[in-house]
Parts: structure tokens; C-alpha cells; sequence
């Protein structure tokens, strides 16, 4: 199945059009192992309401939070729910949080995501630390502030798995 | 499919139903696992369940007992017969081994269900809780809290940290994204919509709830043992997918995980024929011991709102850090990291203050999205990067009242009255839910009040019994901001629905409905507010009057256990006879002791006045 998955990735990457990569220009390819895009190959991020919504008022509302919307025939259903994707949809929910936690060097969802991650003991100091730097790269720029939700959250998935080495 | 077919009638047919016990059939445990709680009108029973696929009998929602006949029938088929998952005793692994442990089947034969055994792998040695979210006021659903199941898969108790990743269980309607508020109300109520189960990890609720609602959250541990534990997840498996009846008073979050922890326990914690289930009445009674139950819920974790957060935070900044704090953000848009009040302090102290404005900065992003922000969160972040990270994770304990131990929400009272003239009477209240501005107590929504159905009668020596007051429903909203940091200005608001005195004292009694709005301020441990909008009477004669209503007063905490409401209430109408001008209202609380609290009131206007004090029992 493994080598399913990684065929897959890689057919992924022959495959994808540049127009699709090109459709925001905030997100680039990832560099790392694998070349999934969560955010525009997994749809992650299109079920996270809006906070004037009725249906984000509503708390006895049910949501869709598990699943996600394959947006490439090139990508499968199980890579869209590979651990990757796990911490993605983390990042995409909790980003502002983590952003800020990140900033502090400690916090609760911090240390869940570095749990998801498989980061664990001395090793989470190193990886708290380079996503500091990541982030205060980022933000140093003025053009921080006029990105998207998905492309910080992707830069953060992004600084987070060339920290912990995946 | 032919063959499972074949294999059930002939399995149905071989079973000698007339030897079925009826007492199995009617078990509480049996009607609990197919739900068979709900009662028509005419005491007909049938079960909540509206998914056909949950019954295996055709009438498996109204005949128990031809849905325990199906079962054993089913059951008793061939695993050879079935590929991997497909046995009936896969999908229903609660109902198996329930009537199994009862005597009344045996099973020779292992069936093959990989998809139930990894569900069980993942979760039969976890702890069960109970997850409760404080009442929000931003919709009417959500005023009286929400209930949600919290799953720690490896056995022991949650941190604050772990407790993100940890499965989360929600129970709610299914409401389509296009439904109104008001649509929504109406068929909540009337029974339009169903309601499912559905399982995430918990940091999809805790965002929802505590993130963006503001909602305390309180997770409460059951002591259940090995089998209740085994029991209740291997139902829950059973539950998948399926959909339920809902109604917003008594088909809801409450009253189903309610009757999830009865199937296990088998102690009963909602009432058989309940007129509304309030979450927070199912704990209550987990951590109320009785003659013969234990409490159930011992444990307790508070996982507090971002505004208790970012409150607390800024509460535990000393004045040298809050002066820092003003001066480096004092207004939206405005960040001065330059400002020498914030230059001045340490390395150590300068992360602290940026620690705290960014813990607020989230909490506006949360409460007043209108704000732009964006730059402000770039440049705080920005800065806190700067400074080295802390040294070790700092705790965010606000000191909140548990749920379990705040009042009740219904209460009685008796009190001794005094007015104008002398006389003497008794007065005699009661209100059916939830609490109101002098309850105090910081797991209800701060500074608000929510009262439904209340009534005073009053008793004087000259006359007969009256009912002075009835009010229907009566919210209020107060949304101080609680420091000097920008705050984005939130709206105060109250709305009622009385039947009361046109005046004080008056014979007089009209229909009155209130709708204001107006500001509230914080200064220490008062909270100023100011109140303007429309009060339409209407009396017994039907001569309409709509005018203006101004109320404005001070909401005071002066301890822990004494609160004040000091107001000052005028109505203005072109057509309004009366003249005894603007009313003045001194009310006061003091606990006495859990449940029972000291109550005091003083009403004054030009012509009359009218003094009570008393005690109020909560239950």
C-alpha cells in the first residue's frame, strides 16, 4: 500500500498541471518527501465556517469535520487521509492559536501538534525553535498580513515537516 | 446475499419464539439499547430512532420483542455464510453481548469483524467523561449549555494538552447550512429536524465552542468500570450513522448522552416523561450522591474559553506590565513597541505583556471579526519572536465555578413585604430556569441572566392572594469590557415578556414586552450599564401603548457571596397617563449557604414604594 501511496505522489507531481499549483500564488509546491498540497489537492480548509454564518452560531450543529474533499483525480482517497492530513486540518483549525503559541514557545495546542506530529521528548525543543525562526521570518515581512488563511497555515505545515525532518 | 437470506428465515424458523421471554423484551436494558424511549400521546412507546437500518425486524421501532426475535435469529446465523463485517453481530456488538451475559444466546462460532475490532483495539480500555459548555446567549439553542462525550483512548485522565487530540462525541441535529435562525427554532421545536452522533477529535468542538464562542468547557469524568466501559463503546459503535428524532426541549444533547451513561450504569438520570431536558441537570446528577448511588463523576477538568484566557491573562499582569501593555497597543490600529513603559521592563517581563495582548488579540479576532487586525497580529507576533520563549508553559487557571457546584436553576422564595402605608403581606416566587444577574457565578455567561417562567404572588392582610408578576421569559446581556485594551465595543442588550403591574403598585396589570440595547462598562468590581429601546404594553383593554423604555444601573460584586443590581427604570409614551415617574430598584443577593440564599428588594417611585426581604431555596 505504501508503495501504492508513494507512486501515487509521485504521479501526482508529473501529472498536476502548473495551472492548478499557479491557481494561488501563495502556495507553492512542497519541497519535502511528498508532493501533496493538503490545502488544494485535499479541499482542507473548505469546511471551516465562516464566524458570521448561521450554521457556526449554531452549536447543536453537526459538521463535516473528518472527511475532505478530493480536488485531484491524481491524488487518492487514501492520501487524503494519510497522518499528513491530520496535520494539516490542525493547523487549518487552530492556526491563529498556534501562531501565537508558537510566538510564546509553549502552549496547549503546540505540544498537540507536535504529539500528532510524532515529535517527542529533547526533540521538541529543536523543532519549537525552528518554527520560531520560521515565523519570525515570516512575519518580519510586511506581506505577512495580506496572506490567505490557508497560505499561513500552509507555511506552517510546511516549516513544521522540514523541522521534524519528514 | 441469497444465502444470508436463507440462512436468517431458516435460522428465524427453527427459533422457538414462544419460548422467548418476555422479560427480556421488555428489559430496560433491551428498550435502552434500541432506544425505545419516546411516548405518544396516548402512552403508545416507540423508539427515538428513525433509521431504518438500526432495526432488523420491519417494526423493530414499535415491537421490541419482534426486534429481539430478528436479533436472536440473526444472530444465531452461520459466520460462514458472511464475509468480514457483514455478520449482524458486527453491526451490533452492545446488543450481542448484552444478551449473552443475560443467558439468552450463546454463541460456538467467532464471526469476523476487523472493522469493530480495531474500533474496540482503539478504544475498550478508554475513560469515559463528559464534556459541558456553559450556556452562549448568541443563539437561543445554546442558552442552557451543551453536552458532548469525551473518549481518552489510553486509559487515564486527559491533560489540558492531550485532551485536544482525544475523540470528542457530539450529539445535534442535522441542520442544513441554509436553515435560519428562526427556521431553525421552529422546527428544532417541533420535531423537523433528526439528530446524529458524530465523532472527531476534540480540538473540532473545543474550537467551536471555547474558541469561538467563548463557552467554558468542563470535562468531567465517570467512574465506570471495565464492563460499563466495554458496554457503552461497543453501543456507541452502533450508533454510527444512525439518526435519531430531535426536539430542542426534550429529545436533545442532554437527554440522549443521558440515557447513553443510564444504558451503562444503569442509574437513571432522565426522567421518563421529562417536559425539557437541561444538559447540565445530567451532571448534576453524575455528581449528586444519593441514598444508593454514588456520585459518578469525581474528575473534573476546566478547559477554559480564550476570554477566561486571555482575562486571566491580563489580570495576572502586575501594574508595571499592564501600564506597558496600554501603551503598546492603545487603540486597533495603533502598536507602539517603541513606547518606554514597555522598553523599560525586562526580557522576561516585555514577553509576558506581548504574551498577554496576543492571548486578547485572538480573542477579538474570535468575538469582532469585523476588525482588520491583520497587521497588528503580525507586528505583536513579530515582536514576541523577538524575545526568547517562556520558560516553561504557563498555566491558564482561571478560578471558575464548576457546573455541579453552582445553584440549581429553579428556585422558590418567601419574603415579608412592606408598602406604602404600612401594610404588611407575604410574597411567595418561584422560577422554572436558569439564573439571572444576581446569581454570580462564573460558569454561567458573566454578567447576564436568563430566566424562563417566573412568578411572584403576593399576599397582603386587606385582600386575597394575587399574581403579581408572571414572566414568560426574560434575557439579558451585559458585555462590559473588562480592562482598558482595545476592546471592540459590544452591544448590551435585554429582551422580556412579562405580565405585570403597569406601575408600582397599581391594580393594574398589563402584557409587556422589552427590547433594549445600550453599553456596559467595568470598573473593578462594578459593572456600569445603560439601557434604551422600545417596551410595548398592552392591557387588558387592548389600548395599545408603545413608548420608550430607559434603564440604566450598576451590577455589583462585592464578594464572593453578595451582588447588588442598583437600576433606575423610566418609560416614556405619548399616550401614558401615569405620573409616577422613574422607578427606582435595589436588589441584592447574599448566600447564605449552598442552595439557599438571602434575598433583599427595594422599590421606589414618586407615589409608592415597596421593601421585601426574604429567602429564596434552590432545587
Amino acid at each position: 500500500m505504501n508503495r501504492l501511496i508513494a507512486i501515487g505522489a509521485v504521479s501526482a507531481l508529473l501529472v498536476v498541471p502548473q495551472a492548478l499549483m499557479a491557481q494561488d500564488n501563495e502556495i507553492e509546491p512542497w519541497p519535502g518527501n511528498s508532493q501533496l498540497n493538503p490545502w488544494q489537492h485535499c479541499g482542507i480548509g473548505a469546511q471551516v465556517f465562516d464566524d458570521n454564518t448561521t450554521a457556526s452560531a449554531l452549536s447543536n450543529v453537526i459538521w463535516d469535520s473528518g472527511s475532505t474533499a478530493v480536488t485531484s483525480a491524481t491524488i487518492s482517497p487514501e492520501m487524503c487521509n494519510s497522518k499528513d492530513i491530520q496535520v494539516a486540518e490542525f493547523i487549518d483549525s487552530t492556526y491563529d492559536t498556534l501562531a501565537v503559541e508558537t510566538a510564546a514557545g509553549a502552549g496547549e495546542h503546540l505540544n498537540a501538534l507536535l504529539t500528532l506530529q510524532g515529535v517527542e521528548g529533547s526533540d521538541r525543543s529543536t523543532v519549537i525553535s525552528r518554527l520560531r525562526e520560521d515565523l519570525h521570518a515570516r512575519t518580519s515581512e510586511e506581506h505577512y498580513a495580506q496572506l490567505s488563511h490557508s497560505d499561513r497555515a500552509f507555511q506552517m505545515y510546511q516549516s513544521l515537516n522540514n523541522a521534524s525532518g519528514t | 446475499m441469497t444465502r444470508h437470506i436463507q440462512a436468517i428465515i431458516f435460522a428465524a424458523l427453527l427459533f422457538p419464539i414462544a419460548g422467548l421471554s418476555e422479560e427480556v423484551s421488555n428489559h430496560p436494558t433491551w428498550l435502552a439499547l434500541l432506544h425505545h424511549d419516546r411516548a405518544d400521546l396516548f402512552g403508545n412507546t416507540r423508539s427515538a430512532i428513525v433509521s431504518r437500518d438500526f432495526f432488523l425486524s420491519p417494526n423493530g421501532d414499535l415491537d421490541p420483542a419482534a426486534e429481539l426475535r430478528q436479533t436472536l435469529a440473526m444472530f444465531e446465523a452461520d459466520p460462514v455464510s458472511y464475509g468480514d463485517n457483514e455478520h449482524p453481530r458486527c453491526r451490533f456488538p452492545a446488543r450481542a453481548m448484552w444478551l449473552k451475559n443475560q443467558g439468552v444466546i450463546d454463541y460456538h462460532k467467532e464471526t469476523q469483524c476487523t472493522a469493530l475490532t480495531e474500533w474496540l483495539d482503539a478504544n475498550s480500555d478508554s475513560r469515559i467523561g463528559l464534556v459541558f459548555a456553559d450556556g452562549y446567549l448568541g443563539n437561543p439553542a445554546s442558552f442552557f449549555g451543551h453536552l458532548l462525550l469525551h473518549i481518552s483512548p489510553d486509559g487515564v485522565s486527559a491533560s489540558e494538552h492531550t485532551a485536544l487530540l482525544e475523540t470528542s462525541v457530539n450529539f445535534g441535529a442535522d441542520v442544513p447550512a441554509s436553515d435560519g435562525l428562526l427556521r431553525y427554532m421552529m422546527l428544532g421545536v417541533t420535531g423537523g429536524y433528526t439528530a446524529t452522533f458524530s465523532e472527531t477529535l476534540f480540538y473540532q468542538n473545543s474550537h467551536v465552542y471555547a474558541e469561538r464562542q467563548m463557552r467554558d468547557l468542563w470535562l468531567y469524568y465517570l467512574d465506570l468500570d471495565e464492563g460499563q466501559r466495554d458496554f457503552l463503546i461497543k453501543h456507541l459503535w452502533e450508533l454510527r450513522d444512525v439518526e435519531f428524532t430531535y426536539l430542542f426541549l426534550t429529545e436533545n444533547c442532554g437527554s440522549r448522552i443521558g440515557r447513553l451513561i443510564e444504558l451503562a450504569t444503569s442509574r437513571e438520570l432522565v426522567p421518563a416523561n421529562p417536559l425539557w431536558v437541561a444538559p447540565e441537570s445530567i451532571i448534576l446528577a453524575l455528581t449528586t450522591k444519593t441514598r444508593d448511588e454514588p456520585i459518578l463523576a469525581r474528575e473534573i477538568i476546566h478547559l477554559p474559553s480564550r476570554r477566561s484566557k486571555a482575562e486571566h491573562k491580563y489580570r495576572s499582569l502586575d501594574p508595571e506590565q499592564r501600564r506597558a501593555a496600554h501603551a503598546v497597543w492603545p487603540s486597533h490600529e495603533e502598536v507602539n513597541l517603541e513606547a518606554e513603559a514597555f522598553l523599560s521592563l525586562d526580557e522576561s517581563s516585555r514577553g509576558v505583556v506581548l504574551d498577554s495582548l496576543l492571548s486578547h488579540l485572538l480573542y477579538l479576532r474570535r468575538s469582532h471579526p469585523e476588525l482588520d487586525l491583520t497587521q497588528v497580529q503580525r507586528r505583536l507576533l513579530a515582536a514576541r519572536l523577538d524575545l526568547p520563549p517562556s520558560a516553561e508553559a504557563v498555566r491558564n487557571a482561571p478560578v471558575a465555578v464548576p457546573v455541579h457546584e453552582m445553584s440549581p436553576p429553579s428556585h422558590i422564595g418567601v419574603s415579608g413585604t412592606n408598602r406604602t402605608g404600612g401594610e404588611f403581606g407575604i410574597t411567595l416566587t418561584a422560577r422554572a430556569a436558569q439564573y439571572d444577574l444576581l446569581s454570580g457565578e462564573s460558569a454561567r455567561m458573566p454578567y447576564s441572566a436568563l430566566e424562563i417562567l417566573a412568578l411572584t404572588v403576593k399576599w397582603f392582610s386587606e385582600s386575597s392572594a394575587k399574581l403579581d408578576d408572571l414572566t414568560i421569559f426574560s434575557v439579558t446581556n451585559l458585555t462590559p469590557v473588562p480592562h482598558r485594551l482595545p476592546g471592540g465595543r459590544r452591544l448590551s442588550w435585554h429582551a422580556s415578556l412579562s405580565w405585570r403591574e403597569s406601575d408600582l403598585l397599581s391594580n393594574d396589570r398589563i402584557w409587556q414586552a422589552e427590547l433594549l440595547a445600550g453599553r456596559s462598562a467595568r470598573l473593578h468590581d462594578h459593572v456600569v450599564y445603560g439601557l434604551l429601546g422600545l417596551g410595548a404594553h398592552a392591557r387588558s383593554t387592548l389600548d395599545e401603548a408603545l413608548g420608550l423604555t430607559i434603564r440604566g444601573g450598576v451590577l455589583t460584586n462585592w464578594d464572593e457571596r453578595f451582588r447588588t443590581n442598583v437600576f433606575l427604570s423610566e418609560r416614556f409614551a405619548r399616550e401614558d397617563p401615569r405620573d409616577s415617574g422613574p422607578q427606582l430598584s435595589i436588589h441584592g443577593r447574599y448566600a447564605l449557604a449552598p442552595r439557599i440564599d438571602l434575598s433583599f428588594e427595594l422599590e421606589i417611585d414618586r407615589n409608592n414604594h415597596q421593601g421585601s426581604f426574604g429567602v429564596l431555596r434552590y432545587f
